[in-house]
């Protein structure tokens, strides 16, 4: 029975691997150009990547995978099959996490001192050049413990897209939970979960270690 | 758009009531989890390893199963059934003692040493020190952070949806179930939780500038 289990949540995993990578990826990428709004000279374009990143950070993951599985069906019934579970929570995830990178790039942003662009200008760099090759790497080496902190988090996050229905960990867990009427598949889930975080932790660790090797503090 | 003003209009009252219960579930939360994760902090930092360790994995074991599996592993994995109320307030305090425990012990780190050997060239003994040198100066170290997390567990509690806890995100999703005015009902639940967060986090940064000044 308890074998059956394991292996029945077991077939999560890879969901709940894809929809946090996914996730992820699109709010390591999009968190890029909205930090560059939320530093530009223009107040304008500097409070609108503001109210973004309050509202959509001051809004629970839980309402935005509704609002954004659900709601378009208000208008269209048949937008529910354009707004699939996975679209959705990949959106949803995509989004919130845009949103949070952001403020972990501006905080690693901010770590880097002012004499580096001094440096750089003094050596006659571009601006561009000195955004990808002096200011960019070292923020990258900044930010990674804090990304990686965000990320595992997002891993647990990624358990609320059972509510929308989309097969990963916690909705198998559900699944086995109503025809077996026992709590034994969420113990599994959770312990899938906590395995599942550990080996993040640890390569995330490795990864900063790597990443500070053969830089001077 | 002119939908979305009459639903705010006709269903103003299940949402603020929604609303009411999801604040009180989060003050019960807070009242039980912060203190809990105070102990646990302490807990950790103890002389003796078995309490440090024992600690440091309930810690690890509450930050790394995510709130939504503890949610449903107290409201159907206790033997006795408990009111789903009940259920989410003790699944939301395992979690925010946990978190929490982690944000403390980093306050009460952060009180310098020479505090803690004043205390002891005083005569003060340890649980003296402990209570009246480390915890209040590293609890106020650790509060901004703290207050950041309290916001993010209010945030949390609409997790007690699916145990059908009458919070906000259930009342939303009831109303829209029977309306079909799906992104109507988020829309205006998402706004009362963006209201309460933002407010919040605007005055907890405020809080952390003041304390800050004399810094």
């Amino acid at each position: 029975m308890t074998e059956t289990v394991w292996g029945a949540v077991a077939q999560g995993i890879v969901m709940t691997i894809q929809l946090t990578v996914a996730g992820f990826a699109i709010g390591a990428v999009l968190g890029v150009p909205i930090l560059a709004l939320r530093m530009s000279p223009l107040a304008s374009l500097r409070w609108s990547a503001r109210a973004f990143i309050e509202v959509t950070r001051g809004v629970p993951m839980i309402v935005w995978l509704f609002l954004i599985y659900n709601g378009p069906t208000q208008f269209d019934p048949a937008l529910g099959s354009v707004f699939t579970s996975w679209v959705s929570a990949v959106a949803a995830f995509g989004l919130v996490s845009a949103a949070y990178m952001a403020e972990i790039y501006r905080g690693s942003l901010r770590a880097i001192k002012q004499g580096q662009y001094e440096a750089s200008r003094a050596l006659g760099m571009s601006s561009v050049d000195t955004a990808t090759r002096v200011i960019g790497p070292q923020m990258i080496r900044v930010a990674v413990p804090a990304s990686a902190t965000y990320a595992i988090g997002l891993l647990k996050d990624s358990s609320l897209a059972s509510t929308i229905g989309v097969f990963e960990i916690t909705y198998y867990a559900n699944t086995v939970a109503s025809t077996s009427s026992s709590a034994t598949p969420y113990f599994v889930a959770g312990a899938y979960y906590v395995a599942l975080t550990l080996p993040s932790a640890w390569g995330a660790r490795r990864l900063e270690a790597r990443l500070r090797r053969g830089v001077a503090r | 758009m002119s939908t979305l003003w009459s639903d705010l209009v006709t269903y103003a009252d299940p949402l603020m009531e929604g609303l009411w219960v999801s604040l009180q579930l989060t003050f019960m939360t807070l009242g039980l989890g912060l203190p809990g994760g105070l102990v646990l902090a302490i807990a950790a930092a103890s002389r003796s390893r078995a309490i440090g360790m024992v600690a440091t994995t309930l810690v690890e074991l509450g930050r790394g199963t995510p709130v939504l599996v503890l949610l449903l592993l107290v409201y159907n994995g206790i033997p006795l059934t408990l009111p789903a109320f009940v259920a989410a307030f003790i699944a939301l305090a395992i979690s925010t003692a946990a978190y929490s425990s982690e944000i403390i012990r980093g306050g009460l780190q952060a009180v310098p040493e020479d505090e803690v050997e004043a205390g002891q060239a005083l005569g003060m003994s340890r649980a003296h020190v402990l209570r009246d040198v480390i915890v209040p100066q590293g609890l106020r170290i650790a509060m901004p952070p703290l207050v950041g997390f309290c916001i993010i567990m209010f945030q949390a509690t609409s997790l007690a949806y699916v145990i059908a806890v009458r919070e906000l995100t259930a009342q939303a999703k009831s109303i829209a179930n029977e309306t079909f005015h799906y992104f109507n009902l988020f829309l205006l639940a998402g706004a009362l939780y963006a209201a309460l967060s933002i407010s919040a986090s605007v005055l907890n940064q405020r809080a952390e500038k003041r304390l800050n000044r004399h810094a």
